[in-house]
């Protein structure tokens, strides 16, 4: 397949756009990227190779089948009823290996390799997850939103805390 | 250690206080003691019947510090290995889970049977042995294993009482909670392993407070009532339909066990919402009207000592632990469901579940924050007695009419969720492990 | 730790030698003694008043191990308490600092007060107690609190000494250092926190001793003296405009002023340059020729043991530190300076503290690569002795010619700042300490 290059640049921009508002905890910016109708999905791992890709009938680390379910997440953080958001990480998101895997005028399917680094005021400790982005985007405007967002999650266990935020 | 240097750190005068001195969750010298008296001397919950279904599966894990390998042979019967080769010591199952007949040792090409019998010694032609060789010595280190209603134990204490002897009277919700279907109790694909600071101990606390629901998961109670309100007015939007308890602190109640086993329950308003709720009808039917109440309208948590917590209340969950340290401990989780349940069903109990638990969930990582702050706060030596006195003029030793409804006979019953004399029961055993050992 | 295992690893013969074992910084025994004995048991540095200057303002710390929590009342009254729930133990104060009328304990909900006063029990209605039941014995676990020149310490042992007591002959310098602004101090914004290998007695050492100055910090020196050229050469300005103690070899000395405390000073030539120095003339107007002299005009670095040095010289630093194992330490360091300062002085100042101290100057670093390559060194049990023996026979007892201007509250004077002697006190003090009968801890009962 041919690159195109700039559908690819724009897609870049897109998610690097989400990295950058995720990390400046811009979080009302960040859920106008998502459609109404999305998911947001982080699988669990069954064995060493064996992802859970069936979340009807496996359990998934996170899944959203809604957009009301991220702003929940968003909520909690806003609500100061939570102490587990009550200091939150200092964030700094690394989004890498961008592809496009299907264009059409409908739907863009991308992939893309995250490093997501955490550091954690109450334990003065750094911890990351990496793995990889796997996108559904829809043409909007002269920009895209997000219909779907699978995240794999390749170092899975999880100190202490797994957030919307931390991938 | 000593049982004298054991003993100062709990206050016991039933009817006056139970206090516990707070170096027990951070002196090194008893987190040695536990490891030795209570995680390699007492049953400690392994697995499922479900994670090892098959003739020649096996599963490893960890009892206490030692690498142990669980298998099943042809006959279905269970057995349980130290996972180390008899001649140099490499684990000899390396992964989480497999099936194999002959388990080849990948150092010096060692082989044994999920019997644990050796089969082969490499160039046993050449070898040499001194006279007194017998092949059979080598055979692998057995550990004690036993199951109980679909949930399987191991000992590395051969010496340890019968594994039923050892449940005591959490056995009667260990039925109780496998016999949400006919076809019995399945683990779902998707494990979960997270780590936090503090000492293992909160996780055996903590999973039986009532009296903390109310505070640290304030923001999920108040999300799954505005949830439950906008799908009221909007009709439809809330596809989790989360599960509202009532409150703990006027409701409820509390049961010791028996051996440090523990629970509390409390009443769920909304239970029809819920994966066994949905099916209730038929529930009722099966099992009649009290025990249907007991299994689908009440929320359970039983901490079976010392480590694990069957959930059957918002979704159903296992969680066992293993401590990594005096302030650190590794938590695995499990989503866990009836055979064959309607799809619906199954549907509604993975969305419930991972809502609220894991360390992803909406409410365990509320938790693990406070398990951090109290470790710290236990540092403050200057402040170190707590007491475990809520509840004290209320409960009674024995039976309370609930407990003799379903044939249970427990140490002590309390009349709220989050009165705090079950721990009293928690921390007597935890005394008589550490200064008299496993019965 | 029995005093007997303690007392031969301070070899203590006036006028003849002073040696130290190097176990006291690399025995794990002797470090816990040190937490029990010093850190938990003496005052302890915790934060300048301008950490926490409005009523209900809270600002949270370690004492040695355990979590505090410090307060001002609405009367402006310090308080402290062991950061933990007297319910289940979690630390109530979560942030490092905060201002708030009522601390609710996220766990379970009880409410206290700035004061440490329970105000809330949740459920207590439904709580059934015991008979003996007092709320007020919920209350937070007090400890000691006090503060001087607006320097704020901490106590966890409650019999302990008064902290005027305590402080002894460092309290002239404290106020030399508090009186450079008739409106006091202010820690500027801007906290850095940086860990190294090496014992926390290194930090109370180095952090007087002038011995290193010319080596470990030669580089520093060196750039310094480029700059200078360079913007004689060019005509250009040099905005950093470092202090330079060393070329000149000014008047110089230490002293040694009680319970562990100790100075070294030395007069800079081109104190002009200085913050403070700047305003050199309005100063000698407010305070007198000779306090102005001391303020401005003399480098002076002040160890109040065990934990904190006041750094008034190369800009004005805080430096305190907390040990975290023997082999490791965690320092905090702070940029404080007069409340009320022209913008010129403050930027001046911020620029030669940033120049000089903290892990990312250009000084700092050479020192924890030695204290680093101490602790190394310390493990070389062989070589077991070292001696503090450096002008041994000049040492003067208690103040000389030039201290006796403003105090007399002086143990020990010693014309050189590059002497050892003043380690002596250090160390027979480190022993008094470590081999005194404390207070019986409470839950061994």
């Amino acid at each position: 397949m041919a690159i195109d290059l700039q559908l690819t640049a724009e897609v870049t921009d897109f998610l690097l756009e989400e990295a950058d508002l995720l990390d400046r905890r811009d979080w009302d910016s960040w859920l106008e990227l998502y459609e109404e109708q999305c998911l947001f999905w982080i699988p669990a791992w069954e064995d060493d190779d064996v992802l859970c890709e069936d979340p009807d009938n496996e359990v998934s680390l996170i899944y959203l089948d809604d957009k009301n379910r991220l702003k929940d997440r968003v909520w909690r953080i806003n609500s100061g009823l939570s102490s587990s958001l009550i200091r939150m990480p200092r964030m700094a998101h690394m989004v890498s290996n961008v592809r496009i895997k299907e264009a059409s005028a409908e739907r863009i399917l991308v992939h893309a390799k995250f490093q997501a680094n955490a550091y954690k005021l109450d334990e003065h400790r750094v911890d990351f997850f990496f793995g990889d982005y796997h996108y559904e985007l829809l043409p909007k405007g002269d920009s895209f939103s997000i219909k779907t967002k699978k995240v794999i999650i390749r170092n899975d266990i999880i100190p202490r805390q797994l957030d919307f935020f931390s991938v | 250690m000593k049982p004298e240097d054991v003993k100062w750190r709990i206050i016991d005068k039933p009817g006056e206080t139970f206090k516990v001195h707070r170096s027990i969750y951070t002196d090194p010298e008893i987190y040695k003691a536990e490891l030795e008296e209570i995680f390699e001397g007492n049953w400690i919950y392994v697995a499922h019947d479900s994670q090892l279904p098959n003739a020649n599966d096996y599963f490893t894990t960890m009892v206490g510090r030692q690498p142990v390998v669980i298998s099943r042979d042809d006959e279905g019967k269970l057995h349980g290995f130290i996972n180390a080769c008899t001649h140099r010591g490499a684990k000899i199952c390396r992964k989480k889970k497999g099936n194999a007949k002959n388990w080849s040792c990948p150092y010096h090409g060692w082989v044994f049977n999920p019997q644990g019998e050796i089969l082969d010694i490499k160039s046993l032609d050449t070898a040499n042995y001194p006279d007194g060789f017998q092949k059979s010595d080598y055979n692998l280190t057995p550990i004690k294993v036993d199951s109980y209603a679909g949930f399987i134990f191991a000992s590395i204490n051969t010496e340890v009482q019968e594994l039923e002897d050892h449940l005591a009277g959490a056995k009667v919700f260990m039925d109780m909670f496998s016999e949400q279907s006919e076809q019995g109790l399945e683990i779902l694909p998707g494990t979960s392993v997270y780590t936090h600071h503090g000492n293992w101990k909160m996780q055996a606390e903590n999973g039986v407070d009532g009296y903390h629901l109310d505070v640290v998961h304030a923001s999920y109670l108040t999300l799954a009532g505005m949830r439950a309100k906008e799908a009221a007015e909007a009709a439809g939007g809330d596809n989790i339909k989360a599960i509202q308890p009532q409150n703990p602190d006027t409701t409820g109640g509390n049961y010791a066990l028996g051996n440090g086993h523990v629970m509390i329950w409390i009443d769920i308003a909304n239970f029809r919402d819920r994966g066994l709720g949905l099916q209730y009808d038929s529930l009722v039917e099966r099992v009649g009207e009290h025990r249907a109440k007991w299994m689908a309208g009440r929320l359970r948590q039983v901490m079976i000592y010392p480590n694990v917590i069957l959930f059957d209340g918002i979704s159903t969950q296992m969680r066992h632990w293993r401590p990594l340290s005096q302030d650190e401990t590794e938590v695995t989780v499990n989503c866990i469901a009836p055979v064959g349940e309607p799809a619906e069903s199954r549907k509604r109990r993975l969305r419930q579940y991972e809502d609220f638990y894991g360390a992803s969930g909406l409410a365990t990582p509320d938790d693990l924050t406070e398990f951090d702050a109290c470790q710290e706060g236990y540092y403050g030596a200057k402040s170190p007695w707590q007491d475990f006195d809520r509840g004290m003029k209320s409960h009674q030793m024995g039976a309370d009419d609930d407990a003799r409804s379903i044939g249970l006979e427990p140490e002590s019953s309390a009349e709220r969720a989050a009165d705090e004399s079950l721990y009293h029961g928690e921390y007597r055993q935890w005394v008589k492990l550490l200064s008299e050992g496993a019965d | 730790m029995k005093p007997e295992n303690i007392k031969w690893r301070v070899v203590d013969k006036p006028g003849e030698t002073f040696k130290v074992h190097r176990s006291i910084y690399t025995d794990p025994d002797i470090y816990q003694t040190e937490l029990e004995q010093i850190f938990e048991g003496n005052w302890i540095y915790i934060a300048h008043d301008s950490q926490l200057p409005n009523a209900n303002d809270y600002f949270t710390t370690l004492v040695g191990r355990q979590p505090v929590v410090i307060s001002r009342d609405d009367e402006g009254k310090l308080h402290g308490f062991i950061n933990a729930c007297t319910h289940r133990g979690a630390k109530i104060c979560r942030k490092k600092k905060g201002n708030t009328k009522n601390w609710s304990c996220p766990y379970h909900g009880w409410v206290f007060n700035p004061q440490g006063e329970i105000l809330d029990i949740k459920s207590l209605d439904t709580a059934n107690y015991p008979d003996s039941f007092q709320k007020s014995d919920y209350d937070l676990t007090r400890i000691k609190v006090d503060s001087y020149a607006g320097f704020i310490f901490a106590s966890v042992n409650t019999e302990v000494q008064e902290l005027k007591d305590h402080l002894a002959g460092a309290k002239v310098f404290m106020d030399l250092f508090n009186e450079q602004s008739a409106e006091g101090l202010e820690i500027l914004p801007g906290t850095s926190v940086y860990t190294h290998h090496g014992n926390w007695k290194m930090q109370a050492e180095n952090g007087v001793d002038g011995y290193h100055v010319d080596t470990v910090h030669a580089s520093y020196f060196r750039i310094a003296a480029n700059r200078n050229e360079r913007a004689a050469k060019e005509g250009a300005e040099d905005k950093v405009k470092a202090i330079d103690p060393l070329t000149e070899q000014p008047r110089n000395g230490t002293y040694t002023l009680g319970n562990g405390h100790q100075l070294f000073w030395i007069d800079v030539p081109n104190f002009r340059d200085r913050g403070l120095g700047m305003e050199y003339d309005a100063l000698v107007e407010r305070v007198g020729e000779v306090k102005a002299k001391w303020m401005a005009a003399r480098l002076r670095q002040l160890v109040i043991y065990p934990n904190v040095i006041l750094f008034d010289g190369i800009s004005t630093q805080m430096r305190h530190w907390r040990p975290l194992s023997q082999d490791e330490t965690e320092v905090t360091v702070n940029c404080i300076a007069p409340v009320g300062e022209p913008a010129e002085s403050r930027t001046r100042r911020l620029r030669q503290y940033e120049d000089f101290y903290g892990a990312s100057g250009l000084a700092t670093p050479d020192d924890l690569t030695e204290f680093d390559a101490c602790q190394d060194g310390y493990y070389g049990i062989k070589s077991a002795w070292h001696d503090f023996n450096r002008g041994m026979t000049q040492i003067i007892d208690g103040p000389d010619d030039v201290v006796a201007e403003i105090t007399t509250e002086v143990l020990n004077s010693a014309p050189h700042m590059a002497d050892e002697g003043l380690y002596h006190h250090n160390y027979r003090n480190w022993l008094k300490l470590m081999t005194r009968k404390m207070p019986t801890q409470q839950g061994a009962v």
